[in-house]
């Protein structure tokens, strides 16, 4: 059973229980990849009795045994998946959590099985995914106003801490911090950060916001988004900072030129997003999460590297990320030179 | 001390060669991405050994002028990030065109068709 043999029998009943069904029979399970901080489980099985009767896919998803810090629990991963999906947000439905910790020795929790690709070099470059590109760009512009129409405060999302200061100077705090706690010393995000604290869009509305909503992190079939995924480190914050995430050129892979996301034209996904928002954009702020993006990516790369060379998780794709720091900081550079800056 | 050829960086050049031309074609798609990042890995290790040593020496030297010191390359690096957190190099042509060409040089090895764009001429 790839991973969950040892707690087969026990997961069968716990699950006969929470879809209030006689038995339920699993037929296969199989990981899914792409998660660094979490694991997912593809579980086929056989519902006999209740609501759910019949052959159901679902996707269990649990911590990994190397977590990240400033990601969710699992837990408030899945009251956050909730809430987006009551706000009709395309994500894959959460039926259930455990937190149970004889089921299977940590937390999961059962979501409904989505078809689609999500590997982001591909959807970029193979146009026949995701439908005409126009109106995907169109529809997650939607979808990410659907998202920062949940606003503090909200009753399922009291765990949610709400920024004491600009989210934008907390963000920037933090970047510092994982720096120093890594002991790297990187004079181009440095400078990056200097001017990002110097250079503040003004004092944002706060709403929900995903912080990884970005091509690589939603499904597509070929007919369009089937679900936008990885809600790990989703908080309350500046709405501008994933729009900002999206349209970084560093999630553009093949297609820099199709500035949102590498599907289509940052026009496109701006008009949907402030035709489902009501909210106007602030380029200005868009430019400066930007420019964060590439800063917070590199120093992700940077822990990804440091997990790798500190022994903990032996890995080739680990240790190739600390050889992407060169182009996240040319882009760091490109955008913030002291003439762009004396200007502002 | 002396080795018998080929060099190392030869062979190197020869186990790329090798993966691209023999062993990729073979494989899924799980094992291809394997085999990319080993020859991703092949290839920045080849270009380390051709990187300018001129170059580094150079960026050392503008190092140490920006930072007014001698110490190692390492100490001024930790000296000059400490320095622009504090805010002492702000809005500074003279830091922009180190990094800049910092940038490149580390470029040449991760991505050496993005170092046209401007980067060694002055700040763009």
């Amino acid at each position: 059973m790839s991973g969950l043999e040892h707690c087969r029998d026990k997961l069968q009943s716990w699950l006969a229980n929470v879809a209030a069904a006689e038995k339920v029979e699993i037929e296969s399970v199989k990981p899914l990849t792409g998660g660094a901080i979490q694991e997912n489980w593809r579980v086929e099985c056989v519902i006999d009795g209740g609501p759910h009767s019949g052959r159901q896919g679902f996707v269990i998803r649990s911590d990994a045994a190397s977590s990240v810090d400033s990601s969710l629990s699992r837990s408030e991963e899945f009251k956050i998946l909730g809430v987006a999906h009551s706000a009709g947000v395309t994500v894959p439905e959460p039926l259930w959590l455990c937190e149970d910790m004889e089921v299977m020795g940590r937390v999961f929790y059962v979501m409904r099985l989505v078809e689609g690709i999500g590997l982001g070099p591909k959807i970029v470059k193979d146009s026949e995914l995701g439908g005409n590109r126009e109106a995907l760009v169109e529809q997650l512009g939607r979808e990410l106003a659907r998202i920062h129409s949940i606003r503090p405060p909200h009753d399922e999302l009291g765990f949610l801490r709400r920024p004491d200061n600009h989210p934008a100077l907390e963000m920037i705090a933090r970047l510092r911090q994982h720096l120093d706690t890594l002991g790297e010393d990187r004079p181009m995000l440095e400078w990056g950060l200097r001017w990002a604290e110097l250079n503040l869009p003004p004092n944002p509305e706060i709403t929900l916001v995903h912080q990884d909503f970005r091509t690589g992190n939603y499904l597509v079939d070929e007919n369009g988004l089937t679900a936008i995924l990885d809600w790990e480190f989703s908080g309350w914050g500046d709405p501008m900072s994933d729009l900002g995430w999206f349209c970084a050129k560093c999630w553009r892979f093949s297609r820099p030129d199709l500035e949102a996301g590498g599907i289509a034209s940052r026009r496109i996904f701006y008009d949907a997003y402030e035709a489902g928002s009501g909210r106007s954009i602030d380029d200005q702020a868009v430019t400066f999460w930007e420019v964060i993006a590439h800063i917070r990516w590199g120093v992700i790369a940077l822990q990804q590297a440091h997990r790798h060379l500190s022994g903990n998780q032996q890995s080739l794709e680990l240790a190739l990320s600390g050889r992407l720091l060169p182009e996240l900081e040319f882009e760091v550079l490109n955008m913030t030179s002291p003439a762009a800056w004396r200007a502002a | 001390m002396m080795r018998d050829a080929p060099q190392g960086v030869e062979l190197l050049a020869e186990a790329r060669r090798v993966l691209i031309d023999t062993v990729l074609p073979q494989l899924n798609s799980d094992s291809r991405y394997q085999v990319l990042m080993v020859i991703r890995a092949i290839t920045l290790a080849e270009r380390e050994f051709e990187a300018n040593a001129e170059t580094e020496e150079i960026l050392g030297e503008m190092l140490q002028q920006l930072v007014g010191s001698d110490a190692t390359v390492p100490e001024l690096t930790q000296l000059l990030s400490k320095r622009i957190r504090n805010g002492d190099f702000d809005v500074s042509d003279e830091l922009y065109a180190f990094l800049r060409r910092a940038v490149a040089f580390k470029l040449k090895e991760t991505n050496p068709s993005r170092v046209g764009e401007g980067l060694e001429g002055s700040p763009g």
